[in-house]
């Protein structure tokens, strides 16, 4: 697409405002500049406007006056994905789904909720434990990321583990098509007609449309839970761990693992009451009834023993509880102390391929010269390896990024995947290739296209060599790297 | 979707039966041939290939070529205490792997475990133009791209021909029994955690409790307590058909069911198994005109399955 003029924003703005109304309407470049990333290192262009509707039609309104004046659009919800796939590109219209915040409706009979995209995943969480109910799904952004979003990235979280990714959380999305018609996918039922729909658009990230409204499930509280972290003096010892309670038939509702190092930085940080001189932890839930809990406790307690658990200490109560996964989700945030920046990755491998990968991915960092911790999804196999760096450091992105990639190449070449919960956005289209050959990703180009021939919606994310439609946009998607990452005065004190 | 060299070159060879050109279906036992139509005259009959089954039994997946028996899976996977979760459901004793896949088929422990569409991590198939195509993987989480897998199962082989499959298993729990009651199927559903699958027929009431024995004991001391409780052999003969229905309506079934002849339903879930089947509700023109596109982009010439739809699968009651 050629560049676009400033005068021809101009009209496009006016009937922006005509739809939504000018309080909906961002144009100013210090309101716009936020906007052109989300939480990864990859940065897009500032978008020439913003729209935040409040409606389903009023979605559908932005994205046909988008159509009307040959622009994509970009969904968007708070801007917490982690792989770049909300930045803008081609000057597209940036349609905010922040201001449908609302919950619908909430059954707790039926356990299930109706949500405007914009709801906060935490809020609609705590809203259904009014009820004795929850939604699964918890990322580790689930403070700030939105039901949209979650949609967008089929996003996951510890508790996904036994209760599934948000996919099997998701019966019926409304939805907005890229042409601006509204339709449902799927319904409240267990066999929908015709194709999973439903199934296809989630995990889109935000290429097939925007959703407007979901039907979601929500989980009973389990009867007993037990929280459990055991304490390793040896990773691999830790790994073996992970492997040997899924081998034996328990599926914990959660099982996480922290490094050493990290695990102290992170009890400095918050005092979790995690040991500061371990090699690994690991934080393992276990939910259900009360024999059922209590066999996964003696189950995991005799795995972490014969692999020579340090301690294995059982919370006591909730507060202890909350102590433990304080430390957990506080991880991200204590890396701050011991590093300006840091490189969050995400790929699975099978869990028998943990320890070699957990190998592989020390000695990629140390011959980057770059210090690496880890705290993942250990039960899925997961893998959430942190690259630390300073970026004012002359030429380290460049290193961040060859690791990086050396990290996706290792996990690919165990058997495992790209991603498990971050998605590819624009951050691993690249490495598509090296996952897919040419004939499945033309299978992947059929749904797109499907759903979207003029590739309108979010182009260049997602597949690489952009939709391949025949379209307009997203023809020769521009490459971004995290080398683009560098933060502009503009981009002000987003965070 | 990284598959051993057995697994390839099954389906390489399913491939090549394929070809790229005439209309073409696949077929397992033959039971569910009839679902979305009859087949045009002159469609070729292929077989997808069957017996490879690679159980990863410390990951809690088995890639399984979709030509095998469901039964031949399951004995695989019990002999290390492990399940499908497709079995319990079949239409026939020699139903395959693919077939529940391709309509999307699950077990009768829905109430339990979710849809089967929350099993599938990978699929190999053939496409039109008779090539191997991947979707997925082989992990127990994956958002790499787009969600084909999802897409596929349930497409009645209108899409793609399904060859291969890596399904997550599940841990079969050291208590299971089947046992008829006369409490509120609802209430056991809705408050009964160990209760994996509730099947009722208007009156009847039948309950699959799946458990540690300390959590079904408790669960039927419960269950003894309010109502009659009688542990039996197994499930009831089950019609071969199904619909969906949303499971929150069901309980409007209680005073008259809109069909007219025998059926079960599984509480909780919305699934009705039943031989009267309803013609299914139209889709809304813009679904239709989505099914069509993608139909078309996947299979232009339309050699898949000609004369099946998806949209005309089953009845469901809205």
């Amino acid at each position: 697409m050629a560049a676009v003029r400033p005068e021809a924003n101009k009209a496009l703005i006016a009937d922006l405002v005509t739809a939504v109304g000018d309080t909906a309407v961002l144009t100013d470049r210090s309101a716009l500049a936020p906007y052109r990333h989300d939480a990864s290192l990859v940065h897009g262009d500032v978008p020439p406007v913003v729209c935040l509707p409040s409606s389903t039609s009023e979605v559908a309104d932005c994205v046909r006056i988008a159509e009307r004046y040959d622009r994509a659009f970009v969904a968007r919800g708070a801007g917490t994905g982690l792989a770049g796939g909300a930045v803008p590109l081609e000057a597209p219209v940036v349609i905010s789904t922040m201001r449908m915040n609302r919950i619908l409706a909430l059954d707790p009979g039926e356990r299930r909720a109706t949500v405007q995209p914009g709801v906060l995943n935490l809020d609609l969480d705590r809203r259904a434990r009014g009820h004795g109910l929850r939604f699964a799904p918890d990322p580790s952004s689930q403070q700030a990321c939105t039901i949209g979003g979650n949609v967008a990235n089929n996003s996951g979280g510890p508790h996904c583990l036994a209760l599934g990714v948000t996919s099997a959380h998701v019966l019926e999305l409304e939805v907005v098509l890229p042409d601006g018609e509204v339709v449902v996918l799927g319904d409240a039922g267990p066999a929908p007609v015709g194709y999973d729909l439903r199934g296809a658009f989630i995990g889109s990230e935000g290429t097939l449309g925007i959703t407007t409204s979901a039907l979601v499930r929500l989980m009973p509280l389990p009867t007993e839970v037990a929280t459990l972290l055991c304490t390793f003096d040896d990773l691999d010892e830790a790994a073996g761990c992970v492997s040997d309670v899924i081998a034996g038939g328990l599926v914990p509702a959660a099982l996480e693992m922290m490094d050493g190092p990290l695990a102290a930085v992170v009890e400095d940080f918050c005092g979790a009451g995690y040991p500061r001189d371990a090699a690994a932890v690991l934080l393992v839930e276990i939910e259900g009834e009360r024999a059922e809990v209590a066999a996964g406790r003696e189950a995991v307690a005799a795995s972490a023993a014969a692999h020579g658990a340090r301690s294995v200490r059982v919370a006591a109560d909730d507060s202890e509880r909350d102590a433990l996964w304080r430390g957990r989700r506080n991880a991200f945030g204590a890396v701050a102390r011991i590093a300006p920046d840091y490189y969050l990755h995400d790929t699975v491998v099978p869990r028998n391929q943990l320890v070699a990968v957990l190998r592989e991915v020390r000695r990629i960092a140390r011959e980057a010269e770059l210090t690496v911790v880890n705290v993942f999804h250990a039960g899925d196999g997961n893998l959430h390896p942190l690259l630390l760096f300073d970026a004012t450091e002359p030429g380290v992105l460049e290193r961040v990024q060859a690791a990086g990639d050396r990290i996706v190449a290792a996990s690919l070449a165990a058997g495992g995947v790209l991603s498990g919960e971050h998605g590819i956005g624009l951050e691993k289209r690249a490495h598509m290739s090296a996952m897919f050959s040419e004939d499945d990703l033309e299978a992947q180009r059929h749904l797109r296209c499907a759903f979207d021939p003029d590739g309108r919606s979010n182009p260049s994310k997602v597949l690489p060599g952009g939709s391949g439609c025949g379209d307009s946009f997203g023809g020769v998607p521009p490459e971004r790297s995290i080398g683009s990452a560098a933060r502009s005065a503009e981009d002000g004190l987003w965070v | 979707m990284g598959v051993s060299a057995a697994v390839a070159e099954a389906v390489g060879e399913f491939a090549a039966e394929v070809g790229s050109e005439g209309p073409v279906a696949a077929v397992g036992s033959g039971s569910r041939q009839m679902l979305g139509g009859p087949l045009e005259p002159g469609t070729r009959r292929v077989a997808a290939p069957a017996g490879i089954i690679e159980h990863h039994r410390s990951e809690l997946t088995v890639t399984v070529t979709a030509g095998t028996e469901l039964k031949d899976l399951e004995a695989v996977l019990a002999e290390v205490g492990q399940t499908s979760g497709l079995i319990g459901n079949a239409a026939s004793a020699r139903t395959t792997v693919g077939s529940a896949v391709a309509t999307g088929t699950g077990g009768l422990h829905t109430l339990a475990n979710g849809p089967m569409r929350d099993f599938v991590l990978g699929i190999r198939a053939v496409d039109a133009a008779g090539r191997a195509v991947a979707a997925g993987g082989a992990t127990v989480k994956n958002v790499s791209g787009y969600d084909l897998c999802r897409l596929w199962t349930g497409s009645l082989g209108t899409l793609v021909l399904i060859a291969a499959v890596t399904l997550r298993t599940r841990p079969l729990r050291p208590v299971r029994q089947w046992i008829e009651t006369s409490a509120d199927p609802f209430r056991i559903a809705a408050e009964v955690a160990v209760a994996s699958s509730v099947l009722w027929d208007g009156s009847r009431v039948w309950v699959h409790l799946a458990g540690e024995a300390g959590d079904v004991e408790a669960a039927r001391t419960e269950l003894e307590a309010r109502s009659s409780c009688e542990e039996v052999a197994g499930p009831p003969r089950l019609p071969a058909g199904r619909l969906g229905i949303d499971p929150a309506r069901l309980v409007d079934w209680r005073h008259a069911a809109p069909l007219d002849g025998p059926w079960v339903a599984e509480v909780g879930v919305g699934l009705v198994h039943t031989d009267s089947l309803l013609p299914p509700t139209p889709a809304p023109p813009r679904v239709v005109d989505l099914h069509n596109r993608i139909k078309e982009r996947f299979d232009p010439h339309c050699r898949l399955a000609p004369g099946r739809s998806v949209l005309a699968a089953s009845g469901a009651v809205r």
